[in-house]
């Protein structure tokens, strides 16, 4: 391929765009669907972060307000999180809209993410939200389509096609050049998203490999879109078909497949509910042992075990409290029956999750969307890190109250009257720590998978302009 | 006159025929009709599994739940047990209704868990629990009857009508026919009768067939055909009006496709973000915060305060005697109760900030008819976010009819037998209803009326 010939088309093909109306109204319309979709995802996202910082420093105050407590109200007291928003959910909200924003931590038990904004939501929750990345995965290939559809047809179709080979240019330059030329007006969209990563780099919050990433993944699909566009192009019979046939595609790929992939995994797998978990931990804990019930064979047998090690007769000449430490026991139990249920449910959504990024590679739509909530830091994966983070906050805080609980409130009088109360100062230094969102390396895994699945899209779709080039080239 | 009515009575039969072959020779409309035809039949069978799973889940929540009540019960020794205890422990099922038609559009049904538990602790802090599904499964959208009777009905429209005038054009016979044809207006209506027809059908029929298989009530089906109908009638007019015959087949697809995207798509999605922009809702996790704290407050506070509000609902009580030990349920139960009692306003106003946002929704089908069918489908499945609530209200009044039925034996010390244990009330929801007429007839009429007008004007124009 001869770079001026190829560079001589792709110029041809913008002049000509230039000069028809239609074409000038549909991409005015895309550009400004993309800009009011950045413009309102980026009032979105400051002000979910600007409530969620306001929280979280309620909550904070709250915690730090606390007067001398007995450790076992602070226990009761709990703490709450709020979710942080990620830097890139101004591109891709992900899983935002529909996972639960706010967790409660307290002793005894794990609650349920609350607050999702899509529980608080309008009938106009079914129509989806105009995110960038929605933009750029849907509403651009449809633009990309109206463009690129007479790419090649128009030529066939005016018999401008055997006049171009016969005057020198070559199948493969003029398949080339249409694709590319098509190719550079849907990056164009991505300038959003670059100017997005270049912000990026210059705040502490961004992390622009992140941004690297998203950037290589849109420029991948975009491509893809633009190479399926000119080959249909260059088969159709007429420009008609071809749009057609690009239109029946787009429609399945973007509004139709997603939505069925989504509903067979779910169906398919079928995960228990929230209460349903709920139920069972309480079953399974009642069967483990009751710490109130003296004659519980479980107790029993600590109490015993911990009499032995340190060598005394009765709770009461223990060094410490044995009540705290028994709260220590229970605390551990349920967390490990909590952490095994909540882990079940989470390996099945896990699952549904693994299924739907399989069917993707039927369909690179869905690969992309795996791609930039996963890039973004916006993905199932990355709400289930920041569930486990705020259980292991919620456990290390419990525990840190409980043993204060041990050493610093007497048995004696804990039995009788839990009157008793330690310093504020020391039961508000109970560990509880800050969210720290996983760094790339942990969006990895899936990254490279949906990642994988682009590149063999893209590998296709220029061997199929390869094969469409040749085609061409016999005359037909 | 009779002969000649006969006569042109099967010259329309046969000019159906004609236009029925004509668009099934049509490869790509063929092929689109099936689609939708297939995909209305996946849709029903999704909508209606997802209905049969939450009514299995509620039913094995309630069946779990009540053999607690049952090992519980079965616990209390002769002389009773300890009614506050027995309340603090035991949850009761508080579950979603769904009433026959509520598989048309699943609407918040797939967010809200289908059962949640309530005990006799403070409502507040139980009332948004609950998770219901995995949330990136979720990003896609519902499959469900609604979604294709709003996105994929009108898609259809265009793919079979677009070029009804400019494929008569392009191929040359235009002229021939509006040479021979002294109604070639007519002669367009009714091709696109037959196409608004077939589509109707590949929607419909499926809907139909189950109805008769389940033995549904036929009123809503009427209702979801008119609508369908209505909501047909406005998109051919629309696309009608958008492809002349002037113009090539190719840009009045394009055309029509952008019509469908800017109304089905856009339009709605950017209502979404100006109203969570303009009625934001922190409302519900601030609750949850005011909530803890009033709890954890009442424990360093002097019982006697939590009392005085605690008598302001519940007058009867204020003869007991004071509680001077440091704890006793009766005041556990109190403090609770008055965190919910400092909460009401806030409630309300969450309550009336999420109805806002649903009425600034509704009023948005001025500016898209897709709105207007989603929201009127949702409507009759009692997929909105009124149900949820109105639940929460009748979840409100079960607790409280909890708490009355467990405050005797609390404040005046009674021990519970089992049987008294096992009296305590259950919570019933009422029906889900289908209430169809309710508002959203105005924007239906608004619809109907631009149609018409729309169809009118191009009457004038030839």
């Amino acid at each position: 391929m001869r770079l001026p010939v190829l560079m001589a088309i792709v110029r041809t093909q913008w002049c000509r765009w230039r000069r028809e109306q239609m074409i000038f109204w549909i991409t005015s319309a895309s550009a400004v669907i993309l800009l009011c979709s950045v413009a309102l995802n980026l009032q979105q996202s400051t002000a979910q972060m600007h409530e969620r910082n306001a929280l979280q420093a309620a909550a904070e105050q709250d915690w730090h307000s606390q007067p001398d407590r007995h450790p076992h109200r602070v226990v009761h007291f709990g703490d709450f999180v709020f979710k942080p928003v990620q830097f890139f959910a101004r591109w891709d909200w992900g899983v935002e809209q529909y996972a639960g924003t706010s967790i409660y931590l307290e002793g005894h038990r794990q609650n349920s993410a609350n607050f999702s904004q899509a529980a608080q939501s309008s009938s106009l929750q079914q129509f989806g939200v105009l995110t960038p990345a929605f933009v750029v995965q849907v509403v651009v290939p449809l633009l990309m389509i109206f463009l690129g559809f007479a790419s090649l047809s128009f030529e066939r179709e005016n018999g401008l096609l055997t006049q171009l080979l016969a005057s020198g240019a070559r199948a493969s330059e003029l398949v080339f050049g249409k694709f590319l030329a098509l190719y550079a007006v849907g990056l164009v969209a991505l300038l959003p998203l670059l100017a997005l990563v270049l912000w990026s780099v210059f705040i502490p919050e961004g992390n622009s490999m992140r941004g690297g990433m998203l950037l290589l993944g849109y420029a991948g699909y975009l491509m893809i879109c633009a190479a399926v566009v000119t080959a249909l192009a260059g088969l159709a019979k007429s420009s008609y078909g071809a749009l057609m046939s690009c239109l029946a595609l787009w429609v399945l790929a973007c509004i139709a497949m997603p939505r069925v992939a989504s509903f067979v995994t779910r169906h398919h797998w079928h995960a228990p509910s929230w209460v349903e978990i709920e139920i069972e931990a309480e079953n399974r804990l009642k069967k483990l042992g009751d710490s109130h019930n003296p004659n519980d064979p479980y107790f029993a047998a600590f109490q015993e075990k911990t009499l032995r090690k340190y060598g005394v007769k009765r709770v009461e000449d223990l060094p410490f409290n044995y009540g705290g430490l028994l709260m220590q026991e229970g605390e551990r139990l349920t967390a490990q029956v909590f952490d095994e249920l909540n882990g079940n449910v989470q390996a099945r959504y896990a699952l549904q999750n693994r299924w739907y990024r399989q069917i993707s590679w039927l369909n690179p739509l869905m690969a992309i969307r795996i791609f930039s909530m996963a890039a973004a830091g916006t993905d199932y994966a990355h709400h289930m890190h920041f569930l486990r983070a705020s259980e292991a906050r919620r456990f290390a805080m419990v525990q840190a109250l409980n043993k204060i609980h041990t050493e610093q409130i007497s048995f004696g009088n804990d039995r009788n009257d839990r009157n008793e109360r330690v310093s504020a100062k020391v039961l508000t230094n109970a560990p509880r720590k800050n969210y720290q969102a996983p760094s790339v390396s942990f969006a990895l895994p899936i990254v490279a998978h949906a990642g994988s699945v682009l590149l063999v899209w893209a590998g296709l779709c220029l061997a199929l302009l390869r094969l469409v080039a040749r085609r061409i080239g016999r005359g037909q | 006159m009779t002969r000649d009515s006969a006569f042109s009575l099967r010259r329309f039969g046969t000019l159906v025929q004609i236009e029925l072959s004509l668009l099934l020779r049509e490869r790509l409309c063929a092929a689109a009709l099936l689609g939708v035809l297939l995909c209305s039949v996946l849709a029903i069978y999704q909508g209606d599994s997802q209905i049969e799973q939450s009514r299995l889940e509620r039913e094995r929540v309630l069946a779990l739940l009540s053999a607690q009540q049952q090992q519980r019960a079965e616990a209390i020794s002769g002389e009773g047990a300890d009614a506050g205890e027995l309340a603090y422990y035991t949850f009761y099922p508080a579950s979603d209704s769904a009433h026959a038609w509520s598989f048309i559009a699943l609407g918040n049904r797939l967010i809200e868990p289908a059962v949640q538990r309530i005990r006799m602790l403070g409502l507040q802090a139980q009332l948004y629990d609950g998770q219901a599904q995995n949330p990136e499964n979720a990003v896609a959208g519902a499959f469900d009857f609604a979604f294709v009777a709003v996105f994929l009905l009108p898609l259809l429209c265009v793919v079979l009508g677009h070029n009804i005038r400019s494929s008569e054009r392009e191929s040359g016979r235009m002229n021939l026919l509006e040479s021979t044809s002294p109604h070639l207006g007519s002669l367009m209506s009714l091709r696109w009768a037959v196409r608004a027809g077939c589509a109707f059908f590949a929607v419909f029929l499926p809907l139909i067939g189950f109805a008769v298989f389940r033995q549904l009530s036929l009123l809503p089906l009427f209702w979801v055909g008119l609508s369908l109908c209505c909501y047909l009638l406005v998109w051919i007019v629309l696309i009608d009006r958008v492809t002349p015959a002037s113009i090539s087949s190719a840009e009045n697809a394009m055309r029509g496709f952008m019509l469908w995207l800017a109304l089905v798509l856009v339009i709605p999605q950017v209502g979404q973000l100006v109203i969570n922009q303009r009625l934001p809702s922190a409302l519900g996790k601030q609750i949850a915060l005011a909530h803890r704290q009033s709890v954890a407050n009442a424990w360093d506070i002097p019982k006697q305060e939590s009392f005085d509000v605690f008598f302001r609902d519940h007058p009867e009580w204020k003869d007991t005697p004071p509680v001077l030990t440091r704890f006793h349920w009766k005041w556990y139960y109190a403090f609770h109760h008055v965190a919910d009692m400092q909460l009401v306003d806030r409630a309300r106003a969450y309550n009336e900030n999420m109805l806002a946002r649903q009425r600034a929704a509704d009023y948005l089908g001025f500016l898209s008819p897709s709105i207007v069918l989603q929201s009127f489908l949702e409507r009759m499945a009692d997929s909105r976010i009124e149900r949820v609530i109105k639940k929460r209200a009748e979840i409100k009044n079960f607790h409280a009819a909890l708490r009355q039925y467990f405050y005797p034996f609390v404040f005046e010390e009674r021990r519970m037998s089992a049987s008294d244990f096992l009296g305590a009330p259950a919570f019933k929801n009422s029906e889900a209803t289908d209430n169809v007429f309710a508002h959203g007839w105005k924007y239906a009429l608004f619809w109907f009326v631009a149609a018409c007008a729309l169809m009118g004007r191009r009457r004038l124009h030839r």
